[in-house]
């Protein structure tokens, strides 16, 4: 099976990496097989400020391919925020809009729902693709089978207890949906 | 390397993106400061093409006065693309040069990243109105460009701005973020 493309925000990686502090899970996504995770550079710096960076330094160098030989983030800076640039989240913007030039199979990975919104405006056509941190682990779950329902459930409320910003309620939805998937 | 032989180096190459921008969609650029901006951004995101094409300060903005030369009359690609009142088209004869282009750059996944963000910038910006393009420029890239400038002061202006602003987040072209970052401003 050909591998789907990821391409992620920081705030992805930072919440295994940080806020639950289950770095492992990232080294099973990126190694799975299924997928072949993207970032940007300024993504990429972001990650790099995680006191844990070291602990997922080898695995990304190998297993993440970084796309930093054209800023691609400034094609769209003029739209963005300072605060949305800094943290990369125009980058997920272009490079998605690459790789689907390219006629890749990609999902986007973006929390941070003012962002998310304006690329599935921009993005219509292929705005199931343009999901959050709990969309793709319900997608591991449901669709991909790369982990558990009880792994799933685990690292949902570990989420819940976090300090990753997002809902109790659409946790509490993404349970209930993967009991049932 | 004297002027005339660094304009001989890079005139072919500014043609080049020329061809390229305007043959990466299937309608006019809608005019010169759309052509100029356009590529200023491409050059933003391909740190390549500011080893040929030079931006300065101008009275609207970023501006390249070879970039002009280049798109009133192409010599290396001769009447590859002329000027009507629809905007920036690319002639039979340039439809011919773009296919050349792509066609011997198709193994490079680099170029065919770059024709990507081309496109990319052909969507987003041709959309925009000049007012719109130049405030977002000045906004964006500030004292760098804005200095001579005689309408940055125009379009800054408070007021104007809000006004700007407010369209371009009614046609979904700015996040939210953006648009209060640019009325506070």
């Amino acid at each position: 099976m050909e591998e789907t493309y990821v391409v992620s925000d920081s705030s992805f990686i930072i919440c295994f990496l940080d806020d639950i502090e289950k770095h492992e899970y990232l080294l099973h996504f990126w190694g799975c097989g299924v997928f072949k995770f993207v970032i940007g550079d300024v993504i990429h710096e972001e990650i790099k400020k995680s006191h844990n960076y070291s602990l997922i330094q080898d695995s990304l160098n190998s297993k993440i391919s970084v796309f930093d030989y054209y800023n691609f983030g400034e094609i769209v800076r003029p739209f963005f925020s300072i605060d949305e640039i800094k943290k990369g989240e125009h980058e997920v913007y272009v490079i998605f809009y690459v790789l689907n030039f390219r006629k890749e199979e990609t999902i986007a990975i973006l929390d941070e729902i003012q962002c998310k919104n304006y690329l599935k405006s921009k993005m219509p056509h292929v705005s199931i693709k343009i999901i959050g941190t709990i969309g793709f682990i319900e997608r591991c779950i449901c669709k991909c089978k790369l982990l558990s329902k009880t792994e799933g459930e685990s690292i949902l409320v570990l989420i819940k207890g976090s300090k990753f910003w997002i809902p109790d309620k659409i946790i509490d939805q993404s349970i209930n949906k993967i009991r049932v998937c | 390397m004297s002027s005339d032989e660094k304009d001989q180096d890079i005139v072919p190459f500014i043609e080049k993106y020329v061809i390229l921008l305007l043959g990466s969609m299937e309608r006019p650029v809608p005019s010169p400061v759309h052509l100029q901006k356009e590529i200023f951004i491409l050059s933003r995101a391909v740190k390549k093409i500011e080893d040929y094409i030079v931006f300065e300060k101008h009275y609207f903005g970023p501006y390249s006065v070879d970039l002009d030369n280049a798109s009133k009359d192409p010599t290396y690609y001769p009447s590859a693309y002329n000027y009507t009142r629809n905007g920036y088209e690319l002639t039979d004869k340039g439809h011919e040069y773009f296919f050349r282009i792509v066609n011997a750059n198709k193994d490079n996944d680099k170029f065919q990243d770059f024709l990507a963000i081309v496109r990319m910038v052909r969507e987003l910006y041709d959309v925009l109105s000049q007012d719109e393009l130049l405030f977002l420029v000045y906004s964006t890239y500030g004292e760098d460009y804005t200095r001579f400038s005689s309408v940055s002061k125009k379009l800054l202006e408070p007021k104007k701005a809000k006004e700007i602003a407010k369209g371009l987040l009614s046609k979904g072209m700015i996040t939210k973020s953006r648009y209060e970052e640019l009325v506070r401003n």
